[in-house]
């Protein structure tokens, strides 16, 4: 449903990315996994088009698009069908909670301001905070701030959610709650690509696992094989320092 | 030595105030024309061409340098003289108040333009990332979220810059301006100056209160602007109805 064709970006000298391609199909839950600085945010930003690939080439459903040369419509559309939930939540600060995720399907999408209430609401709901439609967002815990970030995403109804670190920035006793939120997701069938440090949940939710080193796929597999048996000598190095984790959190 | 008469402060005062009009005059316009032209030369900075937001940053410095007398006269003598023939003709026949506007302006323009700037850096710049994630265009973006939070932090200055242009406008009476202070100089001239303590505290009465209303308008407005207090506020209120 998604597929990712070799994309290289580089910042002035620094090469970021060495040609990246990967799959997902749907329903897929995919883990990123890497080390800081190989490459898995600018990754995730070039399909969102806030970065511009130097090459590369993105089909996601019936649109196919390069990731250098397009025009700003493809861009959107691309958009409208996928969504991003961000490491710092980034939500509107002068919106409530209600209107930051209607506004996504209004402006957005050109839905009635009746139909993306009624959308946002559900989407509140799914996510546990029905009581806090009203709330602005300096208003709210981040754990709170964060799982209205996943509602906007999940009410545009989008073939694929992005999620960058999305518990990264929370207080420890806060990640729980976005760990579940996003569990939840996954038993529902949500297609997702999401980038953490999280071994534990990676291992548990993903269906697949992506791991990046130096702005290249290493490996990639589904997690019991890469957890248990990686072929490549780097993402056995990479797995060893959190192995430890697992075996107190499982 | 004269004491102050209260009838003749009644009589300054009553003869002037109606011109406060003319001060809300340029100020309106003053405004209104400076922040476009402000708006203006942040979008001329951030420009990829380089000889334009050099342009932009040379007339924001040249304009935060020069005394506002000087450029009032600049723009009063010079303009006309500039743009010679008919065009010139035609600008000297304007009244004061049009170039009054047209200084001003070009301040606000400058120091307009520092201010968008900030509240707008001051922004995170991942909402409007977060805007077009969700499939809204640029426009829509910077439309429904960034500017309404620009405009907020604005807003402080805003009234700054209304209680500097009033008070700027004194100057503006070397050009024949007939604003509040204009019309009060006017009338102390026709007897010949006699009652001039009287007059200039006539204006201190108008001035005073004028600025402090502006001041206290624009507090409420930044607590208005704050979404979240104000709903608190609105909730205490409905709280004590029910
Ligand atoms: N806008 C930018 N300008 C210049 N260099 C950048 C920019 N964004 C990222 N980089 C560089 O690209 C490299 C990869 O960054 P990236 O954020 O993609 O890594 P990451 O895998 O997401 O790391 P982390 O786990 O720390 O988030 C880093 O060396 C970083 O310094
Ligand atoms: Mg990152």
């Amino acid at each position: 449903m998604l597929k990712v064709q070799n994309v290289k970006k580089s910042f002035g000298t620094n090469e970021v990315l060495k040609g990246v391609s990967f799959e997902v199909d749907k329903g897929d839950v995919v883990a990123v996994l890497g080390a800081s600085g190989s490459g898995k945010t600018t990754l995730l930003r070039c399909l969102e088009f806030f970065e511009r690939a130097d090459s590369g080439h993105m089909e996601l459903g019936d649109l196919s698009v390069d990731l250098h040369v397009h025009s700003k419509k493809t861009a959107r559309q691309i958009r409208q069908k996928t969504a991003f939930v961000f490491q710092n939540y980034n939500l509107f600060e002068n919106k409530t909670a209600l209107e930051n995720i209607s506004l996504g399907l209004t402006a957005g999408h050109g839905l009635s301001k009746k139909e993306a209430e009624k959308i946002a609401a559900a989407a509140l709901e799914r996510v546990g905070l029905s009581d806090r439609a009203d709330y602005y967002p300096c208003e709210l815990s981040g754990g709170q701030q964060q799982r209205i970030g996943i509602a906007r995403a999940v009410a545009v109804n989008p073939d694929v959610i992005f999620f960058d670190e999305p518990t990264s920035a929370l207080d420890p006793e806060l990640v729980g709650e976005v760990l579940d939120t996003i569990k939840a997701l996954a038993k529902e069938g949500t297609t997702m690509v999401i980038i953490t440090h999280e071994m534990a949940f990676a291992r548990d939710v993903s269906t697949k696992v992506i791991y990046m080193d130096g702005g290249v796929i290493v490996e990639q597999g589904p997690p019991d094989v890469i957890f248990t048996k990686p072929r490549e000598e780097r993402t056995r190095k990479f797995l060893a320092r959190f192995i430890q984790d697992f075996d107190y959190v499982i | 030595m004269r004491t102050v008469e209260v009838e003749k402060v009644k009589y300054f005062f009553i003869e002037s105030l109606p011109y406060l009009r003319v001060t809300l005059l340029y100020v309106t316009v003053s405004l209104v024309i400076g922040f476009m032209i402000g708006a203006g030369i942040v979008c001329l900075r951030k420009s990829r061409i380089k000889i334009l937001a050099a342009i932009a940053s040379l007339y924001v410095t040249v304009l935060r340098c020069t005394p506002s007398i000087v450029l009032l006269f600049l723009v009063y003598y010079g303009l006309p003289a500039m743009l010679g023939g008919r065009v010139g003709d035609a600008l000297n026949r304007m009244s004061p108040v049009f170039f009054v506007c047209i200084t001003f302006s070009l301040f606000i323009g400058a120091s307009s333009s520092e201010v968008i700037r900030s509240a707008y850096e001051s922004l995170r710049a991942g909402q409007r990332e977060a805007g077009l994630s969700v499939g809204m265009t640029e426009l829509q973006t910077f439309w429904f979220i960034l500017l309404p939070q620009m405009v907020k932090r604005a807003i402080p200055n805003i009234g700054n810059m209304i209680i500097f242009l009033m008070k700027e406008g004194a100057l503006a009476y070397t050009i024949g301006l007939r604003d509040v202070l204009g019309q009060a100089y006017y009338l102390s001239a026709r007897s010949i100056n006699v009652y001039a303590v009287d007059m200039y505290l006539a204006l201190t009465l108008i001035y005073w209160p004028v600025s402090l209303a502006i001041e206290k308008l624009f507090h409420i407005l930044e607590k208005k602007m704050d979404p979240a207090k104000a709903r608190r506020s609105l909730r205490k209120l409905s709280g004590g109805v029910a």
